[in-house]
């Protein structure tokens, strides 16, 4: 059954904090396998495969409330996850859980819209152990 | 010599996909990093652990256990029980197999299964690329230097800031592989090791480092100089003493110019004796001088070790007579000579032997003056009374009474004739009894007492028949010896040169195990290994790198020496050093006289290696090229038949041809057995190797492997001759292949050129034979049109020799790179060549190449490695290559 995706990171802000609708669509999760294909004259390949892949979610959400704008401002301020810092939960639309990462590395902007709303836009990162 | 890999590591590099995974460890640091995954390296492991939380509960023991090469910051990992978790190590060496790790709170329990790691932490910003190189004419390769950066988000300047002094802390890369399994140091290869030489910058962001190939002290000089506390005791230093060094002495000084018995010596030996040949000692006070900064082999007159002076007034040496010094200490700290009585022997050689007909004419009397001891003045008489005069001249007699007072004259003749007295006479001086006696074909050196009243400008030699017959008389060479003793107060004057045996292997050099043994150690009674004189380049370049850089054996890669002292046995070594020299140019010298090369290998050790023509191809050591031996531009995969390629295999007299298609291992061993029931035929997929069985039992089945299109090498088996399988035993292929591979190592697409590489000579001279005090005294020359018709002249020098053979051999080396200009290719490939070396040959194939050399020439064709260089960001390797 489809829900709302979750942040959850245990004692902090606001966690578990569910997000108040669906991601948008089209809802993209990249992911870059992490490997070096070479190539020998006669077209035989060889993979140097040097680690797990990367896996990316984009957060796309449209026109969000100041208050969940503002306790999910909190949540990755927490010193528990502390932006990019630490680990926390992502659960996604299918209930499958990840252990991600903030990879909006410079700047975070939620630039508000008409109606006192906020557009979201996150990148997470599934964490590699 | 190519570099050794554990099976798993020849396993996973050719793989067609494989996990290489790059580590760096830096002695000292608290962690280590990769490039790719973080990654744990079991380094040791055991079923034994103890714990006593009585006793200590931060200890844990293991007697499985080997510490020595734990650090602080490695994992303990106690696997089930009640400690089980992961422990930092604190304190790795606490006790022989015994580690602390701090606040764990051991209890008390045995037998507990336990493995200690190394964690790999995924956080290098880019690669240890790095590269080596060489010179196909030898000399010290050098090895780049390495950089690399650490991101400092978590602050690992933290972990150096515990350190006062991070540089020169040793740094090690090397590589593994994830199979799946546990990752073991047993299965790395390390690729480089160096030193940090500096932080180029540390800031917020990063941390980079420079890592300096040569873990040595680049600015070290080879020579230590004689100071004030050398001096003989009670006396200071002679002025003319300050700012020597000691002498260092290598090869056979020995001359025979002085001589006064020289019984059996060959014309070779006097050639390469009459020189100068002596090593200038420094004077330490009261007439002691140092003969060198070392041992030397033992003294021996009877050996015939001399002393020799210079005398200025003469302007020539003159050999000091044995009794007359002393050999004061001979031990690794120098040896030392005193002068104690000022007495020489002056050697001349004639300026000329005239025939002065009486009977008989003496021929080719120019013979006796060129000073070649194979050549010859001669004469037959045949009638009773008979003679045939010549007269010797020699140089003016110049010692006045300056010089000294002469006591004693002779003259020394290698002669052989008939002479015997019965039937006839050689005699000197118009005297028939100052007889030169034979006792018939003689050659050796006779000598004759010259009255020291006669005049020294001229000596008659008169050959006189006693008997009828024929009788002959030869005379190969002749010199006059005239003693004298120098003038009072002249020693200061005639300063005093060593010419005997040099430096001697010490133990390093015994019991050396490895491909080969050691040239000089059990070689027979002239080389037993310790004590033996040092003349073999290989020994001349282990023995600076030892005696003089204080190189430990764990920084020498004894196998290879070994191999290049083999490789250069006919080469003889000779030369004194008496200045300092960087010891990166003498040794990059020493070395390119030698045909070789010096460098230093992935494990930091010192390695030469000799080119020699003729040798196999390196990996496989085959005549012909085996599967790792080839660079391929369209490898072939493992256990593919193609038909009219690799589709036959030829046993019993009878060809069989297996079916094309893709294979298992064990399905085309099964195809290969099925043939005749004459053998069986088996794969292990843990060795990679194939089995063939003969289970007839009629006298060994041959296996033709030289029929063009057998199975052979793509099974890994050396094709260079045939084999047979006695009866009811098995052979096992050389070479191991596994599923999923390439059979040959792979060149990279786009990535392969050609070029011509070096200069184009055609008349080539190196100077050798270096002077006591001054430069090179000889040369050899030789030319070669067989490429280039124009005189294109180049000179080269071998400071170290004074022995012909060897000039001739680097003489002849240089000849064969520069008489043309030779093809060099480069090409990329990937991880399977990880183990390829400096000088490594190997056959390379690409459509380029055999459009220019045909494909059977291209298909038997030697390379030599000449450059690698290594980039862990695409994981490749470019080698450069030359035509050997």
């Amino acid at each position: 059954m489809s829900t709302n995706a979750i942040f959850t990171k245990v004692g902090a802000a606001n966690s578990p904090l569910t997000l108040p609708k669906g991601r948008f669509y089209p809802v993209n999760e990249p992911l870059s396998p992490r490997q070096i294909i070479g190539k020998t004259g006669g077209g035989q390949v060889k993979i140097a495969d040097v680690g797990d892949p990367e896996q990316f979610f984009p957060i796309v959400i449209n026109r969000v409330s100041k208050t969940f704008r503002d306790n999910l401002l909190a949540f990755l301020a927490d010193s528990l996850v502390n932006y990019s810092q630490n680990t926390f939960t992502f659960t996604d639309e299918e209930s499958t859980a990840y252990t991600v990462r903030l990879w909006s590395t410079r700047t975070i902007d939620f630039p508000a819209v008409k109606g006192s709303l906020y557009n979201i836009r996150l990148v997470l990162r599934k964490e590699i152990t | 010599m190519s570099g050794t890999l554990v099976t798993q590591l020849q396993k996973q590099s050719n793989l067609k996909g494989y996990k290489p995974r790059v580590g760096v460890f830096i002695e000292g640091m608290l962690a280590s990093y990769a490039f790719g995954d973080s990654f744990d390296v079991v380094l040791d492991s055991g079923t034994d652990g103890v714990t006593n939380s009585v006793a200590d509960d931060e200890r844990f023991d293991s007697a499985a256990m080997t510490n020595t090469g734990f650090i602080a910051g490695d994992i303990l990992s106690i696997i089930g029980g009640a400690n089980d978790g992961e422990y930092t190590i604190t304190a790795p060496q606490e006790a022989a197999n015994a580690i602390l790790c701090n606040s764990a709170g051991f209890t008390t329990g045995t037998g507990q299964t336990w493995k200690v790691t190394r964690r790999f932490l995924d956080t290098l910003s880019s690669g240890p690329n790095f590269n080596l190189m060489t010179k196909i004419t030898g000399g010290m390769g050098t090895l780049s230097n390495v950089q690399l950066g650490i991101p400092n988000q978590e602050l690992y300047s933290n972990i150096l800031a515990t350190y006062a002094n991070p540089e020169n802390m040793a740094l090690q890369c090397a590589l593994y592989f994830d199979d799946g399994s546990a990752i073991l140091d047993a299965e790395s290869h390390q690729f480089y090791e160096g030193i940090i030489s500096d932080f180029p910058s540390l800031n917020y962001k990063t941390v980079k480092f420079n890592v300096d190939g040569y873990d040595r002290s680049l600015n070290n000089v080879i020579g230590e100089l004689v100071e004030e506390a050398d001096a003989t005791a009670n006396y200071v230093l002679p002025d003319l003493s300050h700012g020597m060094i000691k002498p260092i002495i290598y090869g056979d000084r020995r001359s025979f110019r002085n001589a006064t018995s020289n019984v059996g010596i060959t014309a070779t030996e006097w050639d390469a004796n009459t020189d100068v040949n002596m090593v200038p000692c420094v004077a330490l006070g009261n007439d002691y001088w140092l003969i060198s900064g070392h041992a030397i082999k033992t003294f021996s007159a009877a050996a015939g070790d001399k002393m020799f002076a210079f005398d200025e007034i003469l302007g020539r040496y003159v050999e000091l007579l044995a009794g007359d010094f002393t050999i004061i200490s001979n031990t690794a700290s120098g040896c030392v000579v005193r002068r104690n009585t000022s007495r020489y022997v002056d050697t001349r050689y004639p300026v000329s032997a005239t025939d002065q007909f009486a009977d008989v004419s003496w021929a080719n009397t120019a013979n006796l003056v060129d000073n070649d001891i194979s050549t010859k003045a001669d004469v037959t008489i045949s009638n009773p009374g008979e003679i045939a005069h010549l007269d010797l001249v020699w140089p003016p007699d110049d010692i006045s009474a300056d010089v000294g007072t002469k006591t004693d004259a002779r003259i020394n003749v290698r002669c052989e004739g008939d002479f015997d007295g019965i039937s006839a006479n050689l005699y000197f001086e118009n005297d028939p009894t100052n007889l030169i006696v034979s006792g018939g074909a003689m050659t050796y050196f006779d000598t004759n007492n010259k009255s020291l009243g006669a005049a020294f400008d001229t000596t008659s030699v008169k050959f006189e028949s006693l008997a009828a017959g024929s009788f002959d008389a030869d005379l190969y060479a002749c010199y006059l010896q005239v003693q004298y003793t120098a003038a009072t107060g002249r020693e200061a004057a005639m300063p005093l040169f060593f010419g005997g045996r040099g430096r001697c292997y010490g133990t390093w050099v015994n019991s050396r195990t490895g491909t080969e043994t050691h040239a000089d150690n059990g070689g027979g009674s002239a080389h037993p290994g310790v004590g033996t004189l040092i003349e073999n380049p290989a020994g001349v370049v282990e023995s600076l790198l030892r005696d003089e850089l204080s190189v430990a054996t764990a920084n020498i890669n004894l196998d290879a020496f070994n191999v290049a002292s083999n490789d250069l046995s006919s080469d003889v070594d000779s030369f004194h050093i008496v200045e300092s020299l960087p010891w990166l140019e003498l040794l990059d010298e020493v070395a390119f006289s030698a045909k070789s090369i010096l460098h230093i290998d992935a494990d930091d050790k010192f390695k030469m290696v000799t080119l020699v023509t003729g040798n196999n191809f390196t990996a496989g050591g085959t005549v012909k090229p085996s599967s790792e031996d080839i660079f391929e531009f369209s490898p072939e995969n493992t256990f593919v038949i193609t038909t009219g390629f690799n589709d036959s295999i030829w046993y019993a007299g009878t060809e069989y041809t297996i079916s094309a298609g893709q294979y298992t291992g064990a399905t085309l061993a099964a195809a290969i057995g099925a043939f005749s029931g004459a053998i069986t035929c088996t794969y292990s997929s843990t060795t990679g190797k194939f089995t063939l069985t003969d289970v007839v039992g009629l006298g060994g089945v041959v296996i033709n492997w030289t029929n063009g299109t057998n199975v052979g090498r793509f099974i890994g088996f050396d094709i260079s001759a045939n084999d047979t399988i006695a009866d009811s035993s098995t052979i096992v292929s050389d070479f191991p292949l596994w599923a999923d591979s390439f059979v040959e190592n792979p060149i990279v697409e786009n990535s392969f050129s050609l070029r011509k590489e070096g200069d184009v000579m055609t008349d080539f001279t190196v100077e050798y034979a270096p002077d006591p005090t001054a430069g090179l005294t000889k040369s050899t020359n030789v030319t070669d049109t067989t490429y280039h018709s124009e005189s294109l002249k180049g000179s080269w020098e071998h400071n170290f020799t004074r022995d012909k053979t060897t000039a001739d051999s680097l003489r002849d080396n240089i000849k064969t790179r520069k008489n043309r200009k030779h093809f060099e290719c480069i090409f990329k490939t990937f991880l399977n060549a990880i183990n390829v070396e400096m000088f490594d040959i190997i056959n390379v194939r690409h459509p380029i190449l055999e459009g220019i050399f045909t494909e059977a020439t291209m298909n038997d064709k030697k390379w030599v490695v000449l450059k690698l260089v290594y980039n862990w960001k695409s994981f490749d390797v470019t080698i450069t290559a030359v035509e050997a």
